[in-house]
């Protein structure tokens, strides 16, 4: 197998208020454009990006986050991967935010799970200094 | 998106299409106009046509819900109309609870569907 | 090796010296200076067949095939011997019983006070056995179709073969000695490193990584993915570990090709069928995976919003079971026509199938259900002539309508 040594094409964005939003979901279809992605498959990914952006907006602390999106390959499929970051409280437990229905900042907790079905991986990297969940979406 | 939402009245029945990309203050400013325009005009039904849309996610469909509670207590139906097959897709794996809305294909079969249920709440069945 | 032959203790000294050469396993011949022997000792004997009273006084040239008597190789032995003090070789000899040895050879001269020739000593050693395990490792070892690298405890390349050279592009030289990281990809290093030393507190023979999918990288950087067999090797110089490494870049392909075929086939044996106008069913025979259960329900929502059909019938009297999974598939399926404005129409359900679903307390709404895909089709168009005639009686309403205003 040869390296695909296509450019990074990385984009990044701040999360800093909602008028955000709309710049994550235009950053975000533009990557699955690039990488070549369905509609269905698009419309997943930004929308598990929406809603990863209303939990950095309603968990972080002074509110900033900063999403990182890049394309990525392996064995032949590009896909999108986005990483959200935060330096808001961290999650204190992982496991009980991915469940359906967890929630302590009065939405109905989503985020997360829902998120992770809408994706292909999704991992948590939490500490007490913020939280980054990085998704990837490959296309078929 | 401009500050206005145009509204367009048919008979007793409002028709409202929803594009593009929404801010947040966009989506809440849609509750504030429909139910405003539902009471000026003695609305019997309102069509929401969101095929427009690309994304819908938990906050939009959530107003969409509350918008549709806010219209029926005003004593009219909403039948929300044009949801694409991705945003469909993607609505019920993200797990929004979407059961207690009327949704429809297109316009034509919105206003069917509206009479239907207009017909149905007259009769005073509990559905 | 000089052994003093005479002078008033020499009588001493080569008593001692054949206790000494009755002990070694290595076979000593005392030769006298035209060849014949003169000394015999018991590892000699058992090496050869002879005993000491049956050689005793015969040239040693018994010992030689045919061919090496006559090429003088004897003569060429001992005069190296006496030219240079020493000569190591290695031949063929002949047993008594006719059968040959592989004999490594050493002789050296044995002179009197006055420097004067007065025999040999020849030491004896069957190397058969060990030139025959070097040349069949080498061979095995060379003429295998997987890069073999064999690794020392420290993590450092001991031995590769050639297969090893053409796969990662490094000679010999560069591997040898270097750790066997150099052929891990930079982002698999460091958890190597770990299962390395695991493996060689536990050494067992297995394959590395079971079910994963592991690679390889190449002297020009590039990825190759690999399968790999551990072995632990003991050895005289410790504990050693024998990767075996295969290329597996063309069976991925293939398997990979395999995957996409059989998905081809899948996605054409169940087939979106539009039975009758604004009426779609979908049949589902077989198992439904994860993967084959999101093509279908797209391929049905496409297929809606397409042909703007009011009524889905989802046929699965070809499902062999529906389990949780199944269910919630078509749960998914059901909700999200039902978002687009389509309504569901379940057919095919069999008694064991209701039992199913209904203990795995799966609830499917207000899911319109029919025995079979015929009575389904019934209600279908019963569905569709209601909205018909409401939908016309819309039409009505809206040209009634006093005006569009805005």
């Amino acid at each position: 197998m040869t390296a695909e040594l296509t450019g990074p094409a990385v984009t990044t964005v701040e999360i800093a208020t909602e008028a955000d939003l709309i710049r994550v979901r235009q950053a975000l279809r533009a990557a699955c454009e690039r990488a070549g992605l369905g509609l269905v498959d698009s419309t997943k990914l930004i929308t598990a990006g929406s809603e990863l952006t209303r939990n950095i907006l309603t968990y972080a602390t002074r509110s900033r986050g900063l999403l990182t999106v890049e394309q990525v390959h392996a064995q032949g499929r590009s896909g999108v991967r986005a990483s959200f970051a935060d330096s808001g409280p961290g999650i204190p437990d992982v496991a009980a935010a991915l469940t359906d229905g967890f929630s302590t900042g009065g939405s109905m907790g989503l985020g997360l799970p829902g998120s992770r079905r809408l994706v292909d991986e999704l991992e948590i990297d939490t500490s007490p200094a913020g939280t980054t969940v990085t998704v990837v979406k490959w296309g078929r | 998106m401009s500050d206005t939402l145009p509204i367009l009245k048919i008979g007793d029945t409002l028709m409202v299409a929803l594009q593009g990309d929404l801010d947040d203050a966009a989506v809440v400013r849609i509750e504030e106009q429909l139910t405003r325009e539902v009471v000026r005009v003695h609305a019997r039904g309102v069509l929401i046509d969101v095929s427009g849309l690309t994304v819908v996610d938990s906050f939009i469909a959530r107003v969409l819900a509350r918008v549709v509670a806010m219209i029926r207590l005003l004593g009219a139906q909403t039948v929300v109309v044009g949801i694409s097959p991705a945003v469909a897709i993607t609505l019920v794996e993200l797990g929004v609870p979407m059961g207690h809305l009327d949704t429809a294909l297109n316009a034509e079969q919105g206003l069917a569907l509206l009479r239907r249920l207009r017909a149905e709440a007259d009769r005073g069945s509990d559905r | 090796m000089v052994v003093e032959g005479s002078g008033p203790e020499s009588g001493a000294r080569l008593r001692d010296l054949e206790a000494v050469a009755a002990l070694v396993s290595d076979g000593i011949v005392s030769l006298d200076p035209e060849g014949r022997v003169v000394g015999w000792n018991r590892a000699a004997a058992s090496l050869t067949g002879y005993l000491p009273e049956e050689m005793i006084g015969r040239p040693v040239s018994v010992l030689y095939t045919e061919e090496e008597r006559a090429e003088g190789l004897i003569e060429a032995e001992l005069g190296g011997a006496r030219e240079s003090g020493r000569f190591d070789g290695e031949g063929w000899r002949v047993r008594k019983d006719g059968s040959r040895f592989r004999a490594e050879v050493t002789v050296a001269p044995v002179t009197g006070a006055g420097g004067e020739l007065t025999g040999y000593v020849k030491l004896l050693r069957d190397v058969t056995g060990r030139r025959a395990d070097q040349s069949m490792f080498n061979a095995l070892l060379e003429s295998a179709p997987d890069a073999m690298v064999v690794v020392s405890p420290d993590g450092r390349i001991a031995l590769v073969n050639r297969q090893t050279e053409v796969m990662f592009g490094y000679t010999r030289d560069e591997l040898v000695g270097q750790p066997i990281e150099v052929l891990v990809p930079q982002r698999l290093r460091g958890r190597h490193v770990h299962h390395r030393d695991g493996f060689f507190a536990a050494p067992q023979m297995r394959p590395m990584g079971m079910d994963l999918d592991l690679f390889g990288v190449r002297k020009d950087g590039s990825e190759l993915p690999v399968e790999i067999s551990l072995s632990p090797l003991a050895t005289d110089g410790g504990k050693l570990v024998c990767a075996a490494i295969r290329d597996v870049t063309e069976r991925r392909e293939q398997a990979e090709r395999l995957k996409r075929q059989r998905d081809e086939i899948m996605e054409l044996s169940t087939p979106v069928i539009q039975v009758w106008d604004r009426v779609l069913a979908l049949p589902i025979i077989g198992t439904l995976d994860s993967g084959r259960a999101a093509r279908l329900t797209e391929e049905l929502l496409e297929k809606i919003s397409e042909l703007q059909a009011e009524v889905i019938i989802l046929d699965i009297s070809g499902v062999p079971t529906v389990d949780t999974l199944v269910a919630q598939h078509l749960l998914k399926t059901v909700q999200a026509a039902t978002l687009m404005g389509a309504t569901s129409i379940l057919s095919g359900v069999r008694p064991e199938t209701a039992q199913a679903i209904v203990h795995l307390g799966i609830d499917l709404g207000r899911l319109r259900s029919r025995n079979t895909l015929r009575e389904a089709l019934q209600l279908a168009l019963q569905v569709i002539r209601d909205r018909s005639t409401s939908a016309t009686a819309a039409a009505a309403d809206v040209a009634g309508a006093a005006g569009v205003s805005w």
